[in-house]
């Protein structure tokens, strides 16, 4: 049994006691539809997260930081690992001469399967949609890469990612090249208690053109929230 | 010690002999440093012998023990009378004499022996001769013993003076019981008795033992008094832990693990100089979020490394303990056995009356 499927274990016996039976329950049915194989050990992790993003579109000068708050919920059943995940930003221009804050709504979701002990292939899904329309694209994007975590102690675990981005969409138009995605995460935590603190961090590069002018956008952003096994 | 002689059937048969017509002025001479001991005599015959005797005025010396014989002297004075007569006759060169009364001597008095440091060879040898032709029981020890019953045994003394049947019996207390009879041959004999009648520890309380000698129709018997005491048996205690064999810690403190900080710093580093690598030339400026990110990461990691680890348990020194501790209940359990047979048991102390 290795580290992450024995912190599985624990945080599932710690999770089992508390009051979310409704919410376990139809993970669990959830987990049942989706084909995970009899006997092996399951675990469904949500988590709330603060952020903070900066995003990169055409000009540094229209740089946009600012603040919000993302949900997510991560099935691991062992070989194969999928997470969802809900934000939402409030994001107002760096340059103090510009006026305009835009809100963005993004989701993902994230499927992964493990290759080689803690290796895994993934693949995943986002978008974004920003307010007022126009202020900034509305993003799509597909993301293929690796993940690789590992345990630092029995206190805490480390993830990194590495993505391409081979294929993206923008309500504004225009076409780009593959893009590039960087993550990584920490995660910390008593080894039997179901809360954990997360911290994570994310890198988007998509190098968009639009009639042959380059209008580049690039994301990057950290959260900081805490993890709870619901089993 | 208590004797009390029998006198039903002396063992000795004098028979007068001539007196010798002279005194070897050897024997006279050797003499000249002899004195009888004295004893605690009343009569006045008797110590007028026993001074004749040591002034080497032998024809006097024998004219008043006889006389004194002829009166009611204590057993004291008699043996003595017997002894200044036959020490007498001895140096007169009258054996046969000598003997008798040596013999008469020994018969009231089995305990006392001539002094071989102060008497010629020849009245010792006399004596020897007189303690041949009587039977006598002499020397009677009870040795002092304590012990668990049926586990010891204490050893009886005894000696006869001719072979004969000494038949040993413990009277007393409720008890007359022969413990040992055996055709025993002249000088010390020793008898190794486990204290118990029929299985059962002698019961607490003063006894005798006596042992009489037979010897065809002859009889002597002797005795001596000793005192049986109980008492419980010690218990063992129980162990606590086995001699040698202590218990070992179960876990152990593994070292400082510095391995978090290490790859937290690698894979940080990697992803950060990845992004930092990769990023757009367009949007230089701070990287708030990469750096508060390797920040975060690195001190946590940092202080994962510099945390004492969590003792880890260590499956040898717990089979060992479980193998300690198992030993140590089954020794224990034998332990609790032996005790439930030991307060069944008891302890005998015996020990020779005072006085005896």
């Amino acid at each position: 049994m290795n580290a992450r499927r024995m912190r599985s274990l624990l945080h599932r016996q710690a999770g089992a006691g508390l009051p979310l039976g409704l919410v376990r329950w139809a993970a669990m049915a959830v987990a049942g539809l989706g084909g995970a194989s009899p006997g092996t050990a399951q675990s469904l992790y949500l988590e709330v997260q603060g952020d903070r993003s900066t995003f990169n579109e055409a000009l540094a000068d229209d740089r946009l930081t600012g603040f919000g708050a993302a949900g997510s919920a991560r099935w691991d059943g062992g070989t194969w690992e999928v997470e969802g995940e809900v934000a939402w930003r409030s994001m107002s221009p760096a340059a103090e001469d510009r006026d305009g804050s835009v809100t963005f709504l993004s989701g993902g979701v994230r499927g992964r399967y493990a290759v080689w002990r803690t290796l895994s292939v993934e693949l995943g899904w986002e978008s974004r949609t920003a307010d007022p329309q126009f202020a900034a694209q509305d993003l799509g994007m597909a993301l293929l890469g690796l993940h690789y975590g590992t345990q630092l102690t029995s206190l805490a675990d480390l993830w990194v990612r590495g993505a391409a981005i081979p294929f993206s969409s923008f309500n504004g138009g225009g076409e780009a090249s593959i893009g590039i995605g960087l993550g990584m995460g920490l995660r910390v935590g008593p080894p039997t208690a179901a809360w954990r603190a997360v911290l994570e961090y994310g890198f988007r590069r998509i190098d968009r053109t639009v009639r042959d002018v380059d209008v580049p956008i690039q994301v990057e952003g950290i959260r900081i929230g805490v993890e709870y096994a619901v089993f | 010690m208590h004797r009390t002689p029998s006198f039903r059937h002396p063992a000795a048969k004098v028979t007068p002999r001539p007196r010798a017509a002279r005194t070897p002025l050897i024997l006279a001479f050797a003499l000249l440093t002899l004195a009888l001991p004295l004893s605690a005599q009343q009569n006045p015959r008797v110590a007028e012998a026993q001074r004749a005797f040591d002034e080497l005025d032998y024809g006097s010396a024998a004219v008043l023990a006889e006389a004194a014989l002829q009166e009611n002297l204590s057993t004291e004075d008699r043996v003595a009378a017997y002894e200044v007569l036959g020490y007498t006759y001895g140096i007169l060169d009258d054996a046969d004499r000598a003997v008798a009364m040596l013999s008469q001597m020994i018969l009231l008095d089995p305990e006392r022996e001539p002094d071989v440091q102060a008497l010629p060879p020849r009245l010792v040898g006399l004596y020897n001769q007189a303690l041949g032709q009587v039977l006598v029981v002499r020397g009677l020890l009870v040795d002092s013993a304590s012990f668990v019953s049926g586990e010891g045994r204490v050893t009886l003394h005894y000696e006869v003076s001719r072979p004969a049947t000494a038949e040993l019996r413990v009277v007393g207390n409720g008890v007359d019981q022969v413990i040992q009879s055996a055709l025993t041959n002249p000088g010390p004999a020793r008898f190794d008795w486990g204290a118990q009648l029929e299985g059962d520890p002698l019961p607490p309380g003063d006894y005798q033992l006596l042992v009489t000698a037979r010897e065809g129709r002859s009889e002597y018997q002797g005795l001596i008094g000793f005192g049986v005491d109980h008492s419980a048996v010690d218990t063992l205690p129980l162990l606590t832990r086995l001699e040698g064999f202590d218990r070992l810690p179960e876990t152990e403190r593994p070292p400082r693990d510095w391995r978090p900080l290490g790859i937290t710093t690698l894979l940080t580093g990697a992803v950060g100089g990845a992004a930092l690598a990769l990023n757009n030339s367009a949007f230089d400026g701070a990287r708030l979020e990469l750096g508060l990110s390797a920040l975060v990461g690195l001190g946590t990691a940092l202080a994962l490394s510099l945390r004492r680890p969590d003792p880890r348990p260590v499956p040898a020194a717990i089979r060992y303990n479980e193998l300690v501790d198992r030993t140590l209940q089954d020794r224990n359990a034998e332990i609790a056995q032996q005790n439930v047979e030991r307060r069944r048991r008891v302890r005998l102390t015996i020990q020779q009356e005072t006085g005896s």
